[in-house]
């Protein structure tokens, strides 16, 4: 037999397999290995994306169902009882307890080893502790507090449900020195019913905003009274109002900040132990900003000075000023009155004189260190002027103070004017015929009286009313990014929000902060507007108002300073000429240039931007300033399609999302912003793709920065072509099995077709 | 040469050396010593000594010169630039030319040049009318209300640092604002105009007590405008100007055409493939 017919059959099976093959194979490179796919999120840095939340640990949740523990299943007839089946577990959790100011109510200063904490210390909304305890403890963690006898060291006093209450329906009684109502019991009209403890009892688990909201929402008597930070709206808040505890963004705890380790939950800012605060930084690192900028400012404000733009911003009025000098007008009909303003705020109470109340406040500015100066009963004071209760610490120049917001609470408090200290009137009726309480007899000095001998004080015998003053600062509702202050709130010239005067800058200083933007160098007597100076340099004045400076009013004392105690003309408007005076402002700018090679070679801003236009220096024909020095790129870019199209040298190398294009390089994405929606395939292909974006342009017009798509949309229509079905040129696998077939059967007849017949009749003749 | 001398003569080692030489020898010899002595005397770069020069003819309490570094020109052209804006001048009058050379080796380099400010200008001596003349401080510059035009000036000069004001120019340089404000007034058509090292920088800012060199005020605009620091200004007699430092820390520096015996004040550090 002819060797060509033994193999034919094989010839046209491999014909057939490789035509499979070939299609097959330009179908499988397409998905991957022909063209790797263009990632549409890529990894790199994109400013947009910068995420500096922090992402809390994960924990394992241990969810301990105590309805199953039977002693708990129980009628429990007081909060003792309850605090006694709790600590049958919980052994240690009252001895813990105990070593807090939440339950002692006073705090050691480390430094000076003064006893602060509220059981000592006077404010001027509800004057003091001493005396009224019945009233005053309602907040209390404990049972029962109802005098200076309460003994600490009971433990079953210890009130667990206060803060591990998951039901919200426990309350303290408002007058039951830290008891619940186990009865019906009236207060202000007003009927408390008696709890279900048993149902309370079985229902404990973690802290949460309403637990700790019960008192810290209410301190001072009522919601928003001392603090505007701190109101009921924060259980259910947006993360506009609230970063860390809008529901809709972080849905953060109090716990979450506050962190707490054996029931000592860290917090107090006033504390001169440093340690115990809660600070920004406990989350975000010392560069939080991308901007470095505004980082540049974080050695001189706290964090809340920007974030916390207002106080009462939630719609809710907070006080601002309460005095009690107008207490004890009675009404018409003889008894105590209470009037309300529209949002139902009590401006006048008989029983606590006149109260203002206020939204949106705009916070007050002060240095402060952390450390307080209180006054407290035996501090001597000068009635004269008004009393700083709580003078903060710190001061300009003192590198561990920070300008912080402040909201001061003002009013008028009642003081012994014959020994010149404040004093704790008995304001609470203790008993229903105690007559020496303020709320009883209205008789200031009958109160004054029996609150300062229960305190173990002197009193004169005469009183008065100081103006006095209480510091708090506000550092809850902190604003996220896009509610802060902005530069132009300080810096500018009228209605800035810091005094730099009367904060401790000096008035040179204070000049140049209060414009827009501040400029790095000390200026002397020239104010910075351009028609001080139009007067001789016309030419200069005009140049400069043709730039983006005059219409932003950059003047030219930003850039020029005379040197302190001259004059101009006599002595020159010197300016830096090196990049640090347009790094100023232009920081991103700035940085990206340092890693250019420009920087290297020292080749400054100024080299290519005219210093008073900031236009290219641009001469002859030249599109762009590069051509000036790069001779022989400029020599070699006519010839380019690139530049015949019309684009110039910044149109590639100043044109990338990535930076701001100062480094000159070409970015990842600078090709894809013009050519990114149709790379790597063909216009045929194209039309297969889902309809392109609308700013579909052409090379040459998608020069144009404005009408380009983002880089974002290009890479996913390039995607979207690479990862159709079928590969790289988009055919369907079953055509590819029909075109294989088509090619092989093409193959076989073009080999049958070749007539083997008579070859082998020759050779069996030739046998 | 020498050598050639010896090997013709040297082949009888009997003969002392004085027989081995003949006269004519001895002549070529002594000639071509005397020759290269000379010709390293003139030539050897290093010889130039900025104090020599600084003590030269001008007795003004200042000697304003300025070093140009050839290594780190790049040829962006901004001091010609900076230069007609500052001094109001259309594009094809040109003080200070920016021109390319090439080393020995055949790689290419930018020199810049200004007006030299010889301390022997040839431009001096032939001007007719001294309408150019050498300032104590060492600056030549010109009077231009004496100025007959008669361009004998250009013709002596031999750094080609002059330029003949053909035409009355009015309105700005096509120079301004990019690189600079005009601040001299304009010339009459018909003088020969030149650098001047920006004399009425330097005028001002010493009368408002600057130190040209230093404050930019009070230094030539092409100075100021050189994005790569390339030159360097200020007085030859103060050890402590950027001018003077940046001398005695430089290895190598030349002047042009020393040849002439002109004396220039503008310095060259060489470039290094030289």
């Amino acid at each position: 037999m002819h060797p060509y017919k033994n193999y034919r059959n094989l010839v046209i099976a491999v014909v057939i397999l490789s035509a499979f093959l070939i299609v097959g194979s330009v179908n499988l490179l397409g998905e991957g290995l022909l063209f790797s796919k263009v990632n549409a999120n890529p990894s790199y840095p994109m400013k947009q994306s910068q995420d500096t939340t922090p992402t809390p640990v994960p924990t394992v949740e241990v969810k301990i169902d105590h309805t199953k523990f039977p002693i708990l299943q129980q009628k429990f007839a007081t909060g003792p009882d309850v605090t006694k089946a709790c600590l049958s577990c919980h052994q240690d959790s009252a001895s813990q307890i105990m070593q807090t100011s939440h339950w002692t109510l006073e705090v050691i200063d480390p430094n000076t080893g003064d006893s602060l904490g509220k059981r000592h210390l006077i404010n001027n909304t509800t004057l003091g502790l001493g005396s009224n305890e019945p009233r005053c403890n309602s907040c209390h963690i404990g049972y029962d507090y109802k005098d200076k006898t309460f003994d600490f060291k009971v433990q079953e006093n210890v009130d667990c449900l206060a803060c591990h209450d998951t039901t919200g329906t426990y309350k303290k009684f408002p007058a039951g020195a830290g008891n619940p109502a186990y009865e019906p019991k009236e207060f202000d009209g007003k009927i408390w019913e008696a709890l279900d403890l048993s149902a309370i009892a079985l229902n404990v688990g973690k802290t949460s905003r309403q637990t700790c909201g019960n008192c810290h929402f209410s301190g001072g008597s009522k919601d928003v009274v001392k603090h505007a930070d701190l109101d009921p709206s924060l259980l259910n808040t947006t993360k506009k109002v609230d970063a860390h505890m809008g529901v809709d963004g972080l849905n953060y705890q109090c716990t979450e900040c506050h962190k707490t380790t054996n029931h000592k939950i860290s917090g107090t800012l006033y504390s001169g132990d440093a340690g115990e605060r809660v600070t920004c930084d406990q989350c975000h690192d010392g560069k939080p900003h991308p901007k470095e900028i505004i980082n540049n400012h974080l050695g001189r404000l706290a964090c809340e000075t920007c974030h916390v733009p207002q106080f009462s911003k939630n719609g809710s009025a907070s006080l601002v000023s309460w005095d009690w000098s107008k207490a004890g007008t009675m009404g018409e009909d003889g008894k105590p009155v209470i009037k309300k303003d529209n949002n139902g705020n009590p401006i006048y109470d008989t029983q606590k004189g006149e109260l203002t109340w206020q939204e949106n406040i705009v916070p007050s500015y002060r240095w402060f260190n952390g450390k307080v100066q209180y006054v407290n009963l035996m501090t001597k004071i000068d009635p004269s002027k008004p009393v700083v209760i709580n003078q903060f610490q710190g001061e300009f120049g003192d590198k561990d103070s920070k300008i912080y917001p402040v909201k001061i609470l003002k009013g008028k408090i009642p003081f012994d004017s014959g020994n010149n200290t404040l004093v704790i009137p008995h304001l609470y009726p203790t008993t229903p015929e105690d007559q020496d309480a303020y709320w009883a007899s209205y008789d200031w000095n009958k109160a004054i009286a029996s609150g300062m001998t229960y305190n173990d004080a002197q009193f004169s015998g005469q009183f008065g009313f100081i103006e006095a003053e209480y510091n708090r600062v506000e550092n809850h509702m902190i604003a996220p990014s896009t509610g802060t202050l902005t530069c132009k709130d300080c810096h500018t010239a009228t209605g800035g929000r810091l005094d730099f005067v009367s904060l401790g800058y000096s008035t040179e200083d204070a000049k140049r902060l209060t414009q827009f933007p501040p400029y790095g160098l000390k200026m002397a007597s020239l104010e910075s507007n351009a028609p001080a100076c139009i007067s001789c340099h016309k030419d200069i004045t005009e140049a400069w108002q043709q730039s983006k400076h005059s219409g932003k009013s950059v003047g030219c004392a930003a850039c020029h300073t005379l040197e302190s105690g001259k004059q101009h003309p006599g002595s020159p408007m010197a300016v830096d000429r090196s990049e640090n005076v347009c790094g100023v402002c232009h920081l991103d700018h700035l940085n990206d240039w340092k890693a250019s090679k420009h920087a290297e070679a020292g080749i400054t801003c100024i080299a290519c931007h005219e210093a008073h236009t900031q236009s290219q220096k641009l001469v002859g024909g030249n599109k762009a300033t590069c051509e000036s020095c790069h001779h022989k790129a400029a020599a070699d870019v006519p010839h380019s399609t690139h530049f015949k199209a019309g684009l110039k040298c910044t149109d590639c190398h100043d044109y990338t999302n990535l930076s701001t294009g100062h480094n000159f390089a070409i970015g990842a994405d600078t090709c894809l912003r013009c050519h990114g929606e149709n790379l790597h395939a063909s216009n045929l292909i194209a039309s297969f793709s889902s309809p392109t974006p609308s700013g579909s342009t052409t090379a040459v017009a998608g020069a144009d920065k404005g009408v380009t798509p983002t880089p974002a949309v290009a890479l996913s229509t390039v995607e979207q072509l690479v990862a159709k079905e079928g590969g790289v040129l988009g055919f369907p696998i079953w055509l590819g099995v029909l075109l294989g077939i088509l090619i092989g059967g093409a193959v076989v007849w073009l080999l049958i077709g070749i007539d083997p017949g008579k070859e082998s009749d020759d050779k069996e003749s030739n046998e | 040469m020498v050598k050639k001398v010896n090997d013709q003569n040297g082949d009888d080692p009997e003969k002392s050396i004085f027989q081995r030489v003949s006269r004519r020898d001895f002549l070529l010899i002594t000639g071509a010593a005397l020759g290269g002595l000379t010709a390293v005397g003139f030539l050897k770069p290093e010889k130039v000594d900025p104090k020599r020069a600084a003590s030269g003819e001008t007795a003004g309490k200042q000697r304003w010169g300025m070093l140009i570094d050839i290594n780190k020109c790049i040829g962006c052209n901004y001091c010609t630039y900076a230069c007609q804006a500052a001094n109001n001048l259309d594009d094809d009058m040109i003080y200070n030319a920016v021109t390319t050379e090439t080393t020995k080796n055949g790689s290419p380099y930018f020199l810049s040049r200004p007006c030299m400010h010889c301390d022997e200008p040839p431009c001096v001596h032939v001007c007719p009318v001294n309408a150019t003349y050498l300032r104590p401080d060492g600056i030549v510059t010109m009077n231009y209300d004496l100025c007959i035009g008669c361009r004998y000036c250009q013709v002596a000069c031999p750094y080609d640092a002059r330029v003949f004001n053909w035409k009355e120019h009015k309105g700005k340089s096509p120079r301004i604002p990019s690189f600079g404000q005009a601040e001299v007034k304009s010339r009459p058509r018909g003088v020969m105009e030149k650098c001047t090292f920006c004399q009425h920088r330097i005028d001002a800012g010493i009368e408002r007590n600057l130190t040209p060199g230093v404050d930019i005020q009070a230094t030539p605009a092409c100075v100021v405008a050189c994005p790569t620091k390339a030159r360097v200004f200020g007085d030859l007699h103060d050890p402590e100007s950027p001018v003077s430092k940046a001398l005695t820390q430089s290895k190598t520096y030349i002047r042009l055409r020393e040849e002439l015996s002109t004396d220039p004040k503008v310095f060259y550090i060489p470039p290094k493939e030289a």
